[in-house]
């Protein structure tokens, strides 16, 4: 494998011709990529047409078992899940490469059949790590009566995971849960998309329960207090109120999480003289200080937007809890 | 891995998926001959060239994907015993009856197998419509539809008409 991977870079440095990045797609790896090599002359015509009339065969046989060999034809839409669904797992089986050549040498040295079997491992292996996922962001559960985020802890995901179809509709994504993650889960479909959003509510629980469950709910019951709204229905990632109440009191040169009346407004008459793009870096620097986690740097990126908007149209009790910690 | 951009890239593409096999289908047709034969029934390659080019616009017709050889032969094979079939409209009979299929199996969202839907049909053909394929395709598909979607069993009326085959029986056995 590693020799003709030198091979590959040999023949690419002698004729010119290596794999343009720019056509190769995340979200549609396996088809792009073979495109690309055939492009570039690294995957034969001979081979490209093989590819693809493996592809058919086995997208003939999984029709044929999709209908319990009780029909000979589907609805084109229909064959188009399943035709989807068997793409993604052959992206499946080639996204765990260091890098797209190997991906590509792999594709040329073996048949779509294997290249599927190993998609159908690695989703299978997939869905076991969800469901420990599942369980570990269950065993960190934030201590709060929240209606949207407990319901997802209350067979929301659960559900969704033993609908998952790996086979006919693995490509199948539940973009919308009831209660979101500060970040998104970076265009990944199927079962990549659950495990990134499992990994996102994960840290944003252990985030939020390194302040101690009474500040929480302080913070949470608070807030609602403060907006006049029901304490089970916050309409507000409990993460993102948490985190920018510790940025805000990191402003205010506090610890902890608590920020004041005096404090918030201190901050907001000290931001409001600086223009919009230097309010947003002032509280995205004051986020470093409190962690160097990249996940807490790229919600800072998105939360610092809304937190700009709430200062300079004095509402900033719209995203955080200003008040004492009861 | 490194990824770029989020450029499309289409040369595989469902269109291009080659999962019906036209020449399984005429095969499986010319073979059919010799079973056909004792009934007087036969198919020229002309006839099964242009019976394959029908089966691919029903597809279209109705938005189908078919795999293998299809559902030719086993219409074929069901139709080429009843009464009403002879060596004259045989073919035609095959042609039109393979769009009525995919119609059927369509406007049922796939509700019903295949043999089920072929049995349905000879059934229909021979006990309600006498022989007429005219009358299937153009008068009573609906009737056809609502009868499979409801389950409702054979009696269902649609402007005093009725499908009940229980008062027919299949004269060629």
């Amino acid at each position: 494998m590693i020799r003709k991977a030198i091979l590959m870079k040999e023949l690419k440095n002698y004729y010119g011709n290596g794999l343009n990045y720019d056509y190769i797609n995340f979200s549609d790896y396996f088809r792009s990529l073979s495109g690309e090599g055939k492009r570039q002359s690294l995957v034969s015509e001979r081979k490209f047409e093989e590819i693809k009339t493996q592809i058919g065969a086995r997208l003939s046989e999984l029709i044929a078992e999709y209908t319990g060999y009780e029909s000979t034809s589907v609805m084109k839409e229909t064959a188009n899940d399943i035709f989807v669904s068997l793409l993604y797992c052959l992206d499946m089986a080639l996204f765990g490469f260091s890098s797209h050549e190997e991906a590509l040498e792999y594709l040329i040295d073996n048949d779509v059949s294997a290249v599927y079997e190993k998609g159908q491992r690695v989703i299978k292996q997939c869905v076991f790590e969800c469901i420990s996922l599942l369980v570990k962001v269950k065993n960190s559960r934030i201590n709060y009566p929240d209606r949207r985020y407990n319901g997802l802890f209350e067979g929301e995901i659960l559900n969704y995971l033993k609908k998952y179809d790996s086979k006919y509709f693995a490509h199948g994504t539940k973009r919308v849960f009831s209660y979101n993650s500060v970040n998104g889960c970076g265009g990944y479909r199927g079962i990549l998309h659950l495990k990134r959003y499992l990994e996102n509510l994960l840290f944003e629980n252990d985030f939020v329960n390194s302040f101690g469950e009474e500040t929480v709910q302080s913070v949470c019951y608070g807030y609602c207090e403060n907006n006049g709204i029901e304490y089970n229905d916050m309409g507000i990632n409990i993460y993102s109120l948490v985190l920018m109440n510790r940025v805000f009191a990191e402003m205010a040169g506090k610890d902890g999480v608590e920020v004041l009346k005096e404090d918030a407004a201190r901050v907001s008459k000290l931001l409001k003289k600086l223009p919009e793009p230097q309010q947003r870096k002032i509280i995205i620097e004051s986020g470093e200080k409190v962690s160097d986690a990249p996940y807490l740097q790229k919600s800072l990126i998105k939360l610092a937007g809304h937190a700009v908007n709430a200062i300079n149209n004095n509402d900033l009790n719209r995203i955080i809890y200003i008040g004492e910690l009861r | 891995m490194y990824f770029k951009n989020k450029k499309k890239n289409s040369l595989i593409s469902i269109n291009q998926m080659q999962v019906s096999d036209p020449a399984a289908l005429k095969n499986a047709l010319i073979e059919l001959n010799s079973m056909t034969r004792e009934y007087g029934l036969f198919l020229t390659v002309k006839q099964v060239n242009r019976l394959a080019e029908a089966v691919q616009r029903a597809l279209r017709e109705s938005d189908r994907i078919e795999i293998g050889a299809g559902i030719m032969p086993v219409l074929a094979e069901e139709f080429s015993t009843s009464v009403f079939v002879n060596r004259e409209n045989y073919a035609q009979l095959l042609e039109e009856l393979v769009f009525i299929f995919f119609h059927v199996k369509t406007a049922v969202c796939d509700r019903i197998s295949d043999r089920e839907l072929v049995r349905i049909l000879r059934d229909y053909y021979e006990n309600k419509a006498l022989g007429s394929v005219e009358i299937m395709r153009e008068r009573d598909i609906d009737l056809l539809i609502k009868y499979i979607e409801t389950e409702n069993g054979y009696g269902m009326s649609r402007d005093g008409d009725t499908y009940d085959s229980e008062s027919y029986t299949d004269e060629r056995t």
